[in-house]
């Protein structure tokens, strides 16, 4: 960095900056790990929720848990590593639903293909706790990175994966594919996004909906 | 289940320190946090109870508008003001987009005082024991081996002969306890000198009768080592003197015996350089120095990496230098009194005081009275063939005063105070000293002081490590010089003898631990490469630097 620019920045005076709303909303970073991709049949293995204040993770706050399913599908075991071994001992839904409800109340869900993983707990909530899940707010950091290309004059028609975002970010994380793991870089792609959305004067409102998405495949 | 903020900080100092289980703890108050270039993380003056780690982009501290450090990734920053409860001495402003990891210093409290090194690590910091906490992280450990005291493993019935005893009485003494040497003693026990094997050789080699009494053949004065002293003065003591034999003494009685040999056995990888001090001795060309200095580099290399103190490398490496340069004296013919008396070499500077730096770099002063440049010239080539750069200051024998205050307006005015005798004639050294001591006067003292002050620039975070070390051992020269004290001394005593007269004592401590710390790392970067670790204590080290500097203003320049 020049000298300039350097004294630049220390100048900066940051005090009359103005505070975006999205600084003080609370998030919940969300990842399931599940036996398949049909929520109509398959069913959750692993949650992982990460909390966030604006653009602070908490990390210290997260939770996860592995969860027994009631039938293994075990093709899956390639895709997230998870054995039966692993989920016997491990609560069911049931047990685990309450307090993941609790977690995720009020706040504005944030994930990398969210919708999917909603549909997974909406149908998990519905046939195995007989309650009805569907949350208001959410954002899929894939919509969001497109429209800040878009806002960059970049088109984008085809799905963003995740390495591409986390590249994008400058994120290189080691550990990987659990859930834990991959909620964890999803909320450090999604702090530096909200960043730049404040750069766009996005609110919540515009966050929530450029972060909407219809599809999950 | 492995998280990434716990995955990664195990692997860097001093958290790599922590077990699994004692990251999770510090995790469990974590936050991370990402802020934009500009965005202050906290104001000067102001408590805060996390500290920082930088785990991506930049971090300045600025104080009145001035960037004072620059905190880079995998670095810490709130140490002191997080676990002291005090307000921060600065704003803290991401100088790039940055992400922070931050730790509830509650947490790192609980922590310092269950894990024993990641409690040292953070006792350090906060009591500027940089010096120490550098060591604390050399894997090897090897001061804790030389730290032994020499009795605990010196032979303890030392073979012993009385002086009016013939050479034939020491030889069946040392064939009846099968040893290397005698020492002979007086009826006191004191020591008086040594018979070792190879003075046996030479006598036979030399017709010496054996019926001489010992104390006519003998080696004499004996080098002896105190009972309490460390396994590192003996080994100095080894590799400087080119020797294999110490008597041990207590109240200067002879208690034991040391030899090399012991020394080796139990510090075997370490002590590469004891042989290659007697190679010196016996080298017969310059060729032969050529290959011993390259060696002798690997094994300061050796040294570095083994934890060796700065200390103890300068002291092995003047004395070998030495030991090289008086060879090339003796190739040279230069050392014969004939020649010897009209001239005199005398290192000055850093060398002059025993602290080389690398590469070696050697300045002198040679005073002459007769035109013997011819001689000189070869003895300088034959220096710079070995691998030593020179850099020599002449003057002729008359005009020694007028040499001198022709250099008060020079850059290193200063210079001339750090000398000693090493090759010619000892008068004329005596007369050079007296020039000198009367010509560095106190106000040529404040005078370097003020142009220091002004090269140091308070500011900045660019300073290298070796205009922060040359920063200190040009203040401590003048400071000295203020007290009346114009006796050439490595910084580090200079400090010592300050402390506490004209520096006060908490400073003084802080900037000997910085001094020692950051020569080790001028070093590292010269030889070995330094890493993360070192980075962190130089700029520890320069803040204490900054300090000195302020105080040094305050008190004299004002």
């Amino acid at each position: 960095m020049g000298g300039n620019e350097l004294s630049e920045v220390i100048e900066l005076e940051t005090e009359s900056e103005m505070e975006s709303d999205l600084e003080k909303t609370e998030f919940c970073v969300i990842d399931l790990e599940t036996t398949g991709l049909n929520p109509k049949k398959d069913e959750i293995l692993a949650i992982a929720l990460i909390p966030m204040t604006g653009m602070r993770i908490h990390a210290g706050k997260h939770y996860y848990t592995l969860i027994k399913p009631k039938k293994f599908r075990y093709k899956s075991i390639e895709f997230h590593g998870i054995c039966p071994s692993d989920v016997s001992p491990a609560p069911a839904f049931e047990e685990v639903g309450k307090e993941v409800l609790e977690l995720i109340e009020g706040k504005v869900l944030i994930g990398f293909a969210t919708l999917f993983d909603i549909e997974f707990l909406k149908r998990s909530f519905k046939e195995k706790m007989k309650k009805k899940f569907s949350p208001e707010r959410y954002a899929d950091i894939a919509e969001i990175e497109a429209w800040l290309l878009r806002k960059k004059g970049i088109a984008i028609t085809y799905r963003l994966d995740f390495d591409t975002i986390m590249k994008t970010y400058g994120i290189s994380e080691t550990t990987r594919h659990d859930a834990l793991s991959d909620a964890y870089i999803t909320a450090r792609i999604f702090q530096k996004q909200i960043s730049r959305l404040i750069d766009y004067n996005a609110t919540i409102f515009d966050l929530v909906r450029i972060g909407r998405r219809l599809f999950y495949f | 289940m492995s998280f990434p903020p716990s995955h990664y900080l195990s692997k860097i100092k001093p958290f790599s320190f922590l077990s699994g289980k004692e990251i999770e703890l510090l995790l469990d108050d974590m936050e991370v946090s990402f802020y934009k270039a500009g965005k202050t993380i906290f104001k000067k003056g102001k408590k805060i109870n996390r500290l920082y780690f930088v785990r991506e982009g930049k971090i300045g501290l600025i104080s009145d508008k001035d960037l004072i450090e620059v905190v880079f990734e995998d670095e810490l920053f709130g140490i002191e003001a997080s676990l002291n409860g005090l307000p921060t001495e600065y704003t803290a402003k991401a100088l790039e987009d940055s992400v922070c990891f931050e730790l509830k210093a509650d947490r790192v409290k609980n922590l310092i005082s269950r894990n024993e090194r990641f409690g040292e690590f953070f006792r350090k910091i906060l009591s500027r024991k940089f010096y120490s906490l550098l060591k604390l992280y050399d894997e090897n450990r090897v001061d804790d081996l030389y730290a032994d005291s020499v009795i605990n493993l010196a032979r303890k019935s030392p073979v012993v002969i009385a002086s009016h005893k013939s050479i034939r009485d020491a030889v069946r003494l040392m064939n009846l306890h099968k040893v290397g040497s005698v020492v002979v003693v007086d009826d006191g026990m004191r020591p008086l000198g040594i018979i070792t094997h190879s003075d046996i050789v030479r006598f036979v080699n030399e017709n010496i009768s054996f019926d001489l009494a010992v104390k006519e053949v003998m080696s004499s004065p004996v080098e002896a080592v105190d009972s309490e002293a460390s396994l590192m003065d003996a080994y100095l003591k080894f590799v400087s003197k080119a020797i294999n034999h110490l008597p041990v003494v207590e109240d200067g009685r002879v208690v034991g015996l040391i030899s090399s040999k012991d020394l080796i056995s139990k510090i075997e990888s370490h002590s590469s350089l004891l042989p290659l001090s007697k190679k010196v001795m016996r080298c017969k060309d310059i060729e032969e120095l050529e290959g011993i200095f390259s060696e002798i580099k690997i094994s300061i290399i050796n040294m570095i990496e083994s934890g060796f103190d700065y200390s103890s490398i300068s002291t092995v490496v003047t004395s070998l230098v030495d030991m090289i340069l008086k060879k090339i004296a003796e190739f040279r013919g230069i050392e014969r009194k004939e020649i010897s008396k009209n001239f005199v070499f005398t290192p000055i500077a850093d060398f002059g005081r025993r602290e080389p730096s690398f590469p070696i770099k050697l300045r002198f002063f040679v005073l002459v009275k007769d035109d013997l440049q011819p001689l000189l010239n070869e003895f300088y080539e034959d220096v710079r063939r070995v691998g030593i750069e020179l850099e020599v200051n002449l003057c002729y024998g008359g005009e020694v005063d007028s040499f001198l205050r022709s250099c008060v307006n020079t850059s290193n005015a200063l210079d001339f105070l750090d000398s000693r005798y090493l090759l010619g004639d000892g008068a004329l050294y005596v007369r050079f000293r007296e020039a000198v001591n009367s010509y560095l006067s106190n106000d040529l003292a404040i005078l370097s002081l003020r142009k220091l002050l002004s090269e140091l620039e308070l500011s900045e975070y660019g300073n290298s490590v070796e205009s922060l070390t040359s920063f200190v051992s040009d203040c401590a020269k003048s400071l000295s010089i203020l007290l009346g004290d114009k006796t050439s001394r490595p910084t580090p005593e200079r400090i010592k003898l300050l402390s506490g007269v004209i520096i006060p004592k908490n400073l003084a401590e802080d900037l000997r631990e910085a001094y020692l710390a950051l020569k080790k790392i001028e070093l590292k970067i010269k030889l070995t490469g330094k890493d993360k670790f070192d980075d962190l204590v130089v700029k520890k080290s320069s803040g204490v630097i900054r300090e000195m500097g302020q105080w040094v203003e305050t008190n004299f320049l004002k």
